[in-house]
């Protein structure tokens, strides 16, 4: 569903696809998704949750191959990223050489008419 | 925290079961009381000697359990129904025990039924309004392809290593009366199409049908009073839930699993090597060796191994899911847990047949459930 992702998990900044979390001003700690209820690190009131955009760049952790979907195309590849930020982050993967530990960042991609975030190999001579 | 059950000795006297199958026509109160009549038979007691009384229940919606047990006849009941996603049933039949534990009731029963019905809308996951990136893309069956890549990548066990796991569960399924697949089945035939994700074939998931299970739950008192036979009783040892610690970059089920069976086995007063029968959730093929590693009954690693070599078949060192678990018994959500008691009591009790397993003493029962929270119970012979 579009919808999914109007929220605002991600940002376009220079060219390079951030990912948006919450960051807690009590213990440090910085958690993807964004939410607005509290800190699952240290239990801080939400109050203390403040927005931050960060690198979606990371290695590929473990992947699979989906095969049965009510409403996507199959087959798609679904990724699991350590990100820089050592955020584990899963998303639509799109590799056709895929291994445990391969560099990859965010690209916004058009699929079926949406504007949609998809993990792919980090580009020789990109920034 | 008081250890309730290391005071005070409550039972099992009373199990039944309603067949897990497809959705069916069968209205759900039909499902439900059939295993509360076997369950209070079993026991030897009447509906009119239980004081409290707790349904597990997911899908059908709000006054479910009141409804149904008003068929039953006259009643004092103190009724409440029981919802924890996967758990359900599981933690009806912990508020039981802690019910007749606490002296507030002589006799309790914790029964679970349920039926993919509509009504009760989309749950907590869905309505709390999280977004992320995976909405739409992870389902439980992709979560668990994915833990599935990541084990084979870490311990080098195969594909065929892991469909083992419902080899096995599928065997035991086919000599279970009450379970929804009564087939036994080869290792080809589980590892052929349809593949959902990943490594993970049809036959590696659990079917999620509809279905009842009760237990009759009472204290020694309570069973010298009413002649019921304390001979065919299993004594609960011990009762442990936990809700999902924030431990990123780990598995949430593994370490929860780990915690709280640790919790449990500690009330308990023994060690893992000492559990003759388990049931666990194994929704999918990995999680039984995610968990039997997680719950200390081998080490990091090496389940795929101990499976191939026989440990955890019945007659092994640990017979794990005799009833053919989630992945052939089935997986209606509110019955699932108190199906697994079941399951352990006829096991204690000797009379479990072709799927006995010899000298069965010791069992635990474990269920994970969306949130994520786990409950583990140990029962013990007398």
């Amino acid at each position: 569903m579009a919808e999914a992702e109007k929220p605002g998990l991600w940002v376009l900044q220079d060219n390079e696809v951030l990912l948006r979390g919450t960051l807690c001003k009590a213990c440090g700690s910085l958690q993807f998704p964004p939410q607005p209820y509290g800190c699952e690190a240290c239990g801080a009131d939400a109050s203390l949750l403040e927005d931050h955009v960060f690198s979606s760049r990371g290695t590929l952790r473990t992947y699979t191959t989906v095969h049965l979907d009510q409403k996507l195309e199959t087959p798609f590849q679904v990724a699991e990223v350590q990100t820089e930020a050592s955020q584990l982050v899963r998303g639509r993967l799109e590799c056709s050489e895929a291994t445990s530990g391969v560099m990859l960042e965010g690209e916004i991609r058009d699929i079926d008419g949406e504007a949609r975030f998809v993990f792919v190999p980090v580009r020789e001579g990109g920034n | 925290m008081a250890n309730l059950l290391r005071d005070r000795a409550v039972y099992v006297t009373g199990i039944g079961l309603h067949r897990y199958q497809h959705l069916s026509d069968t209205p759900y109160v039909t499902l439900g009381l059939t295993a509360v009549r076997q369950a209070l038979n079993d026991a030897g007691v009447e509906w009119s000697r239980v004081n409290t009384a707790y349904v597990g229940n997911a899908r059908i919606g709000m006054a479910a359990g009141s409804t149904m047990l008003r068929y039953l006849g006259p009643s004092n009941v103190a009724v409440a129904q029981v919802e924890n996603a996967s758990a359900s049933g599981s933690t009806a039949f912990r508020q039981a025990v802690h019910d007749v534990a606490s002296g507030l009731a002589d006799i309790s029963i914790a029964i679970g039924v349920d039926k993919p019905v509509s009504g009760a809308g989309r749950g907590g996951p869905v309505n709390a309004q999280v977004r992320s990136l995976a909405d739409g893309l992870v389902v439980p069956f992709t979560h668990f392809a994915m833990l599935t890549e990541k084990y084979m990548a870490d311990t080098g066990a195969t594909r065929e290593q892991i469909a083992k796991v419902a080899v096995k569960n599928h065997g035991y399924g086919a000599e279970n009366p009450f379970a929804q697949r009564q087939k036994a089945r080869t290792l080809e035939e589980v590892l052929s199409p349809p593949v959902i994700a990943g490594p993970l074939t049809r036959l590696q998931c659990t079917p999620v049908g509809e279905g009842g299970a009760a237990t009759i739950v009472a204290s020694e008192a309570a069973m010298k009073r009413h002649g019921m036979d304390i001979s065919r009783a299993v004594r609960v040892t011990a009762s442990s839930s936990r809700l999902q610690e924030f431990t990123p970059g780990e598995n949430p089920d593994v370490v929860l699993t780990k915690k709280t069976t640790e919790d449990a086995l500690a009330a308990a007063g023994i060690g893992p090597e000492e559990v003759d029968v388990i049931e666990l959730h194994d929704a999918f093929s990995i999680e039984e060796l995610l968990y039997a590693e997680a719950m200390g009954l081998c080490g990091e690693g090496e389940a795929a191994d101990r499976l191939e070599r026989g440990d955890f078949h019945v007659g092994g060192k640990h017979a794990i899911s005799p009833s053919g678990g989630l992945l052939a018994m089935g997986h209606p959500i509110g019955p699932t847990g108190i199906g697994q008691v079941c399951e352990l009591v006829r096991q204690i009790r000797g009379e479990a047949g072709e799927r006995q397993h010899p000298d069965a003493r010791i069992g635990l029962a474990h269920m994970v459930g969306v949130g994520a929270v786990c409950v583990v119970h140990v029962l013990q012979c007398t």
